[in-house]
């Protein structure tokens, strides 16, 4: 598998500057030279408020709170330039609360530390290759956080059944030169 | 009014389009050199960071109690630190810790005799020298104890 995180621009946050710069070696070990890093808070807050990155990633633990709060900034601000930027959390701190809690601000991934270069590199293209829908509500904004497509229930039939058949016929896929020729 | 589900453009798609982009296992290669490259530094802190942590056996309860959130903080660097310069056992006791603090600001739990079980099991194991076997039953142990507490602990 090829992988290019060179061009990505990036923004770093984690408050423990030893962290950090394990994370700031991983990242140029991946070819990555358009990271911001940062290890105060209101910092990387004001940095992501003014810039744009395509990929944020945030060190975050159930005691000081700081990758919540990071995450709930960009979320609460709707006309930033982030507010649908990829967010990736990187916590110490893996209990099931803490993991919800992450999901349900607005995160796209926790990533367990110690950091591994490798969970970390396949978590990025899965996002590359998964690109998810965006919810924007009071309730809650962020990535769809609906994963799993479960079966239904027995004895209830499938309303769009006829759709789907088609959709799954490989000859109903039109070429690009089809799709034009409908449209001259 | 714009619809509350809505497809972002994909800022990642750069990551994936490139054909001519060097392979996954080589970034990741590449990735693990420089890390190693930072442990002359790794190590000076972690023996500093547990130095700062080990401090705390001697407070009292009291004061023990008024610190969690800078012991959890500490915990969790050693944690990290510790599993990137191939200190796992270490690594592990500390995260325990840090596990101890996290009961606490989840649940309300403080428990002052299992902190310092897991200090005095970080002040043991801060040496290179401790058996991999006597490591791996004192982590089991810890692990154990830190299970039974989330039990006593969990909301009813």
């Amino acid at each position: 598998m090829r992988v290019d995180v060179s061009r990505l621009s990036l923004c770093a946050f984690d408050d423990n500057p030893q962290s950090l710069a394990v994370l700031s070696q991983i990242l140029m070990g991946f070819g990555n030279k358009q990271c911001d890093k940062y290890t105060d808070l209101d910092e990387a807050v004001a940095a992501i408020a003014r810039s744009r990155y395509e990929l944020i990633l945030v060190d975050h633990d159930s005691i000081s709170r700081a990758g919540l709060k990071i995450t709930k900034a960009i979320r609460a601000n709707e006309e930033g330039p982030n507010f649908t930027a990829p967010i990736v959390l990187l916590s110490v701190s893996t209990s099931e609360l803490s993991i919800v809690e992450a999901r349900d601000n607005g995160a796209n991934f926790m990533v367990a530390k110690p950091l591994s270069p490798s969970v970390l590199l396949e978590r990025i293209v899965w996002l590359a290759r998964n690109p998810r829908m965006f919810v924007n509500t009071p309730a809650y904004r962020g990535p769809d956080r609906r994963f799993h497509i479960a079966p239904l229930p027995q004895g209830v039939e499938e309303r769009r059944a006829e759709n789907l058949r088609m959709m799954q016929t490989p000859e109903r896929d039109l070429g690009q030169t089809e799709i034009d020729s409908l449209f001259t | 009014m714009t619809s509350p589900v809505f497809r972002p453009p994909n800022r990642l798609l750069s990551v994936i389009s490139n054909p001519n982009a060097p392979l996954f296992d080589h970034l990741v290669l590449k990735a693990q050199q420089r890390v190693a490259t930072l442990k002359p530094e790794l190590d000076v802190e972690l023996s500093d960071a547990v130095d700062r942590i080990l401090a705390y056996r001697s407070c009292s309860e009291e004061d023990l109690f008024a610190e969690c959130l800078q012991i959890g903080s500490q915990a969790a660097s050693i944690a990290e630190i510790a599993a990137f310069i191939g200190r796992e056992a270490l690594g592990k006791a500390a995260s325990g810790l840090y596990d101890m603090v996290e009961l606490l600001v989840e649940r309300g739990a403080w428990h002052t005799g299992s902190v310092m079980l897991h200090l005095a099991a970080i002040h043991t194991l801060r040496s290179a020298v401790v058996e991999e076997g006597a490591a791996a039953a004192t982590l089991e142990q810890l692990r154990q104890m830190r299970l039974l507490l989330a039990r006593t602990d969990a909301p009813q």
